[in-house]
């Protein structure tokens, strides 16, 4: 598919529409800078993509690109055998191409085929790995860049999980080592359960993890609010019972006589049994023993009265003696309960339960001697319990605290077991994800390797045509699978010595662009696709000559078949285009451009063009600039056709005085006979005219109208004397049609 | 000149054959073909793979 007609409208450099009629075929568009030369690349890339990559760069809206005076710019294609295509950018938005009826296959316009000078470079400059992946989309593998991406990432994403997973279990194999204080975990386990009173020595991390922990813990863990409750309530009923019936009892020592009496009575029948005398034991008169019985039971009789108000105040007393030993129990029992690190009062406790002891001890001794029973001691734990039901409410036994630690070191253990578990779930997966990326990535180059092969040798065959050097040599196109990330590059030969690549290590910018250049036409040519059109837009600029010959006789061989659209700000380029390019193609200039008027493109051979401006009355002004090219090609095109050589120059930019000599010089040196022609003489003052008016400021007042139709005459004066007389063919052509040449014209005897 | 579904294809073969990769092969297969090729799902399709093969194991 050709472009036949582009219409360009409040584009850019475009207010009013800018028709440019291609008729499918090869366009050589020449402009100066800031003709609207770019407005023309831009309008068909925006066309076909959507975007413009030199505003993406440069992070611009596209809006920027609707002319100042435009509210919307349009762009209307019109492909070989289909309807015309328009795309709409209203701000920053682009429609889809569509036709004015709003039908139309948006595909028609995808993928126009079109270089940049920026471009160009920017392939070579690209990664090994980017490189691939245009590479890919150009053998129709970009399927593949996805496929292989998603597995890149995977494996990133595997090795991060791993990386985490590393970093879990190392911060939970320091917290489980905070845990045993530097010891292994099953020694430090082992001492802890042995704290903690736990049966089943623990001689393995198994029997860590699975003992059974929370249930012994349970079994033991003291009540100690229960116990510091007891204290209260025993404390309290030490403390509120009544001495003071047995105090007065003995307080009256009739009643200490009679119960000693009574005591003594008692204690005498009862070695009664034992008496076999029949005489008092005391007074050893004869006294019957049966006698002495029923005496003692009269007595005991007489005495019972008080042996029953002791009774009665001894009850409180033996009670109060048992509440102070309990007392002393209680106080033990929670001193054996303290939470870890002990009881806050524990000095009280130790104090109260000697006091309990000593009370206790007291009591049985007033009871035993019939004496007054003491006070109840003072006891600074009567104020202390609420605190103490306080720490019994939180704090933990030693034996609880051991308990409870190993049963954290078990869960810290678990921690790091699934710690561990999840490092190496996540080792193997990164281990798999790492293969398949792996025999990916060996697939993927096996298949670019296949892919490339033949486009290396194409990419080689252009850069040959291009270049015209032999110093380098075997250029491919190479996959390096060596590294993981993979990628494609350059590979060239430098005097048939040594292969090097990247090429950059020993390629000139104007090689490397060379290179690229061949690389995108070869890619283009392989591609194929729906496009015959490329659109080339200044990709010469660091050509020099050879380069440029290069290019122009590369397009011609290869690319003879496509339409191709050359646009350039060079006027040298233009000139060995338009000596070089067949009928094929043609050559149009962008004389001018203005705000509202837009670029002025004009068709046809300089000369013609300068006489067609000069009969329309166009002034200075705007003829030196068409005059110049007018002169550069007709003094140029004998010059090469006849092949005199010219002073060399790297960039291939003469002037037209330069040209002149050149042109002399070789006729002279050929002893032609048209070489003393007067018209030489008069175009030296011609290229002195054209000097002051076809620069960027021109000196107009040094130039008039008259030295111009002068040069038109001598311009058409020069071709005419490397014409034949007879048959009117240009002298050049003799050799081509050697034996049948009979006309004598002057330039075929040079 | 080999198609993209064709490396694909042969991608999956060499994994099934890959001892590293192969519990996994026939889940990413199934993945691709389902067009949810995406990278945090694979790894989850060879994670499981390997979760399958330990508790086999």
């Amino acid at each position: 598919m050709r472009l036949t007609r582009i219409e360009i409208t409040g584009f850019r450099g475009a207010l009013p529409p800018f028709p440019i009629e291609l008729n499918e075929k090869s366009f050589f568009i020449y402009g100066e800078n800031g003709r609207g030369k770019s407005t023309i690349s831009d309008a068909l890339e925006l066309w076909s993509t959507g975007k413009l990559q030199t505003f993406r760069r440069e992070k611009c809206g596209l809006d920027a690109a609707i002319h100042v005076d435009a509210t919307e710019a349009t762009i209307e294609v019109l492909p070989e055998g289909s309807g015309p295509l328009k795309r709409t950018l209203r701000g920053s938005s682009v429609s889809a191409p569509k036709r004015r009826d709003d039908s139309g296959d948006p595909s028609h316009a995808l993928g126009l085929p079109l270089l940049r000078h920026e471009t160009v470079r920017d392939f070579i400059e690209k990664s090994p790995g980017d490189k691939k992946r245009e590479i890919l989309a150009l053998v129709g593998l970009e399927g593949l860049n996805d496929f292989r991406d998603a597995i890149r990432t995977a494996k990133s994403e595997a090795k991060r999980a791993r990386e985490e997973a590393v970093g879990a279990t190392k911060a939970e194999e320091a917290r489980l080592s905070d845990k045993t204080t530097g010891r292994a975990t099953v020694e430090a386990a082992e001492e802890l359960r042995v704290a903690a009173k736990l049966p089943n020595p623990i001689t393995d991390l198994d029997e860590l993890r699975n003992g059974d922990l929370h249930a012994a813990s349970e079994a033991t863990t003291p009540d100690r609010p229960g116990e510091v409750e007891k204290l209260t309530r025993v404390l309290e009923d030490a403390l509120k019972v009544d001495l003071k019936p047995w105090n007065d009892l003995i307080a009256d020592q009739e009643s200490v006589t009679r119960k000693a009496v009574a005591t003594l009575v008692r204690e005498g029948r009862s070695v009664l049994p034992h008496w076999r005398e029949e005489s008092c034991p005391l007074c050893l008169q004869e006294y019957p023993g049966e006698h002495l019985a029923t005496e003692l039971e009269e007595r005991i009789a007489e005495l019972a009265d008080i042996e029953e108000r002791f009774s009665d105040a001894e009850a409180p007393l033996v009670a109060s003696i048992a509440t102070w030993r309990s007392l002393k129990g209680a106080i033990e029992a929670v001193a054996r309960i303290a939470p870890e690190g002990g009881w806050s009062n524990s000095d009280s406790l130790k104090a109260a339960q000697a006091a309990a002891s000593d009370h206790a001890d007291s009591l049985e001794a007033a009871s035993r001697d019939l004496s007054a029973a003491p006070p109840s001691p003072t006891l600074t734990l009567s104020g202390e319990l609420d605190s103490m039901r306080g720490e019994a409410s939180t704090g933990v036994s030693p034996q609880q605290a051991a308990q409870t630690s190993l049963a954290l070191l078990k869960e810290q253990q678990e921690r790091v077991d699934e710690a561990s578990a999840k490092l190496a779930a996540a080792v193997a997966t990164e281990k798999s994800a790492d293969a398949l990326l792996e025999i990916a990535e060996r697939k993927v180059g096996a298949a670019i390797t296949e892919a490339i092969s033949g486009l290396g040798d194409l990419v080689a065959a252009y850069y040959l045509k291009v270049s015209g050097s032999k110093l380098y040599s075997k250029v491919r196109v190479e996959y390096d699978g060596t590294h993981r990330a993979g990628g494609t590059e350059f590979s060239i030969r430098y005097d048939d010595r040594e292969d090097f690549s990247p090429p950059q290590r020993i390629m000139s910018n104007g090689q490397l662009n060379a290179l690229a250049l061949a690389f995108f036409l070869a890619r283009t040519k392989v591609e194929g696709g729906q496009w015959r059109t490329i659109v080339l837009d200044d990709v010469v600029g660091s050509f020099g000559g050879i380069h440029r010959q290069g290019l122009l006789g590369l397009l011609e061989a290869e690319f003879s078949d496509w339409q191709i659209i050359l646009l350039t700000h060079d006027r040298t380029f233009a000139r060995h285009a338009l000596v070089r390019l067949g009928s094929g193609w043609e050559h149009q200039r962008i004389d001018g451009w203005s705000p509202k008027g837009g670029p002025v493109l004009v068709s046809g051979n300089p000369l013609e063009l300068l006489r067609k401006r000069l009969a329309e009355g166009k002034g200075p002004d705007e003829l030196g600039g068409v005059a110049r090219q007018a002169f550069e090609l007709e003094l140029s095109r004998p010059l090469e056709k006849l092949k005199y050589s010219i002073e060399y120059h790297s960039n291939g930019r003469y002037t037209a005085m330069e040209y002149l000599i050149a042109l002399r010089r070789g006729l002279k040196a050929a002893k032609s006979s048209i070489a003393d022609e007067g018209v030489f003489a008069r175009l030296e003052a011609d290229s002195f005219v054209i000097n002051l008016t076809a620069h960027d400021q021109p000196i107009l007042d040094g130039a008039e109208t008259a030295d111009f139709d002068q040069l038109v005459k001598d311009l058409a004066k020069v071709r005419s004397l490397f014409k034949c007389e007879k048959c009117g063919d240009p002298a050049w052509m003799r050799g081509e049609r050697a034996g049948k040449h009979t006309c004598g014209c002057k330039a075929l005897s040079a | 000149m080999s198609d993209a579904d064709s490396v694909i294809a042969a991608i999956f073969a060499a994994a099934s054959e890959d001892e590293r990769c192969s519990p996994a092969a026939e889940g990413l297969r199934e993945l691709y073909s389902e067009g949810a090729w995406e990278a945090p799902k694979i790894v989850e399709a060879i994670r499981t793979a390997g979760d399958d093969a330990a508790d086999q194991n």
